[in-house]
């Protein structure tokens, strides 16, 4: 793993008696990163640990190798954050409030009135840059959190909940706008219940469960299947007989299987197989793994 | 040349220029209390009421030295509450109250409303920052709202003075620390207060209607004590009438009797009005602070 922008030791954090979080460990590289888990997970509260809002109960936390209780102000200059909710003044132009977000990151007035022009229109808010925000549409607003959230070009940014309350269309142009962030040179948190959103811009995941991390690991690596499906022409039980010997779990409907191999290629196995059989080869195909049955195996009680 | 344009995504340009740090974000959140106070980048009603407010106070000091010079035979003494700086504060004083009462929750009540801290929460400032841009905005501008009218009515009555601009100034100079701290008074006596009532407000307008409301309140109620009471419950209550407390020390410092005054009325030394103050405004600043460490 590349030098991981986030880093958690056994990171804790109760409000009173009700424990939110409860001994994180482990550490998340550059990219976009899912955080998953159901409303009341830990989400928010670990964004909130991670900005230096709320102080951990226990344990530490580093983000951009920087201590989250430490160093609050230096980590603070370098990253970003978009809230779940508000944010945004009513009574200020987008143009005003941008240039004054980029001011409060340490940018000087001239360079930040470019800046905020700049992701204005990167957003797709350049024409609506002189209305006022309690004006705006949902859409907009959402946009617009998002403008601030970049306009002091941080090296890291913590989306929350980026698509609450958006309309399709208006979530395929945030989901579109988020997966630019990496070309931008921006790493993203970006905290989700909806897990389809996660697949289509993230590249890793941390899954939070009742306040602990269940899954900390490649989006790629967790959805990559080590199962196929098969379709023969003919010959199917000893095709299903064989597969089993080799040490395959088999799963057969007529002349259709779903194979799965725990520490092979079940391409290499079911063709080796297959080539030493008579039966044919009607469909050979990944099994489609999704984050969702990730997170419902983790929820039954994966890792 | 082609007469087609093209155009192109000037995609993004990253920022390599200098960071302010701490101090650029504290500059940029007091510059923005001074704008949202006076209604400065916002829509035309917001600078009506702050405006109307300033100009009421420095209308009267303009209006009565421009008289005084036009007509002749007016002299300063035919001005009375005008005519000299420890009465204009019984004018201006009430002003005053009033322009804290609208500016402090405009400050601080919509950025928890919004939530607006969050953004705050994410750039390099504390919640310690934050508070002291905000009340150092306060204090300047209340500050301004009470020197300003002085000035104008100083430099014009030192205008009158029979032998010129500069005999007058040296003649009335010895009024400039009484006017300076009487100010301060003032400014902390009513704007420590309004902090502590925006602190717990949830609209702006709550925010200004319960600070006027416990303003007068207060004043009423020292009202009632009946005069040389020996009441300990009087005793108790006259340190709280937060209204008179600025009146009470530009009399101690002006060296005016004020018999009339809440701390007068029970015997306690006019001193206490000022220890008064000051204990209001540490306890508003450690609220403060408490009220935000867990939002930014």
């Amino acid at each position: 793993m590349s030098c991981p922008i986030i880093e958690f030791d056994d990171l804790s954090h109760s409000y009173g008696d009700f424990v939110a979080l409860s001994g994180l460990r482990g550490s998340v590289p550059p990219g976009s990163i899912g955080l998953v888990g159901a409303n009341g997970a830990g989400k928010s509260t670990l964004i909130k640990v991670l900005l230096g809002i709320l102080k951990p109960s226990g344990g530490s936390a580093r983000v951009l190798g920087l201590s989250v209780t430490e160093d609050t102000i230096p980590m603070r200059a370098r990253v970003g954050y978009m809230p779940e909710r508000g944010g945004l003044p009513p009574d200020q132009t987008a143009a005003d409030f941008m240039i004054y977000a980029a001011e409060l990151a340490g940018v000087p007035h001239r360079a930040a009135k470019q800046r905020a022009s700049d992701v204005l229109t990167l957003v797709g808010l350049h024409e609506e840059r002189f209305r006022h925000l309690g004006d705006f549409s949902t859409g907009m607003l959402q946009r617009a959190l998002l403008a601030q959230s970049i306009v002091h070009d941080p090296d890291l940014v913590f989306l929350d909940e980026p698509l609450s309350g958006l309309d399709p269309e208006g979530r395929d142009e945030m989901l579109r706008l988020i997966g630019r962030l990496r070309g931008f040179g921006i790493n993203a948190l970006v905290s989700s219940h909806i897990l389809t959103d996660i697949e289509s811009t993230c590249d890793w995941i941390v899954m939070l469960d009742g306040g602990r991390v269940t899954r900390n690991s490649s989006l790629h690596e967790e959805t990559r299947s080590r199962t196929v499906e098969l379709e023969v022409l003919g010959q199917a039980e000893q095709a299903e007989a064989t597969l089993r010997d080799r040490g395959a779990t088999v799963t057969r409907h007529g002349l259709r299987m779903e194979v799965t191999v725990s520490d092979a290629d079940p391409y290499d196995l079911v063709l080796g197989v297959l080539s030493e059989s008579e039966a044919g080869i009607r469909l050979l195909r990944p099994s489609v793994t999704t984050l969702e049955d990730v997170y419902l195996e983790g929820d039954l009680g994966g890792t | 040349m082609s007469s087609e344009g093209t155009v192109y995504d000037l995609g993004y340009t990253p920022y390599e220029g200098p960071r302010l740090g701490r101090s650029g974000a504290i500059r940029a959140i007091f510059v923005d209390s001074i704008r949202r106070s006076l209604g400065l980048r916002r829509k035309p009603w917001a600078k009506v009421l702050p405006w109307a407010l300033v100009g009421a106070a420095i209308a009267p000091a303009a209006f009565f030295v421009t008289f005084t010079f036009m007509v002749s035979g007016f002299s300063v003494e035919d001005a009375g509450a005008f005519g000299s700086p420890d009465q204009f504060f019984d004018y201006i004083g009430t002003l005053e109250m009033l322009f804290v009462a609208l500016i402090t929750p405009t400050l601080l009540v919509p950025d928890r409303q919004h939530g607006v801290l969050s953004i705050y929460a994410s750039r390099p400032v504390y919640s310690s920052d934050y508070l002291l841009a905000r009340a150092g905005a306060v204090l300047l501008l209340a500050t301004l709202f009470m020197l300003i009218p002085h000035a104008v009515l100083f430099f014009g009555i030192s205008a009158l003075n029979v032998g010129g601009l500069w005999a007058g100034l040296k003649f009335n100079a010895d009024q400039i620390p009484e006017i300076l701290i009487t100010t301060v008074a003032y400014v902390v006596g009513y704007g420590a207060p309004a902090f502590l009532v925006s602190l717990y407000a949830k609209r702006v307008a709550i925010g200004t209607g319960v600070y006027v409301a416990v303003m007068f309140m207060t004043g009423a109620l020292a009202d009632a004590i009946p005069l040389a009471s020996g009441l300990l419950a009087f005793k108790v209550l006259a340190p709280m009438s937060l209204f008179f407390h600025p009146m009470t020390v530009r009399d101690w410092l002006f060296d005016l009797e004020g018999s009339g005054m809440p701390l007068a009325r029970v015997d306690l030394p006019q001193w206490v009005a000022a220890i008064s103050i000051v204990v209001v405004a540490v306890v508003s600043a450690g609220l403060a602070l408490k009220r935000y460490r867990s939002e930014i």
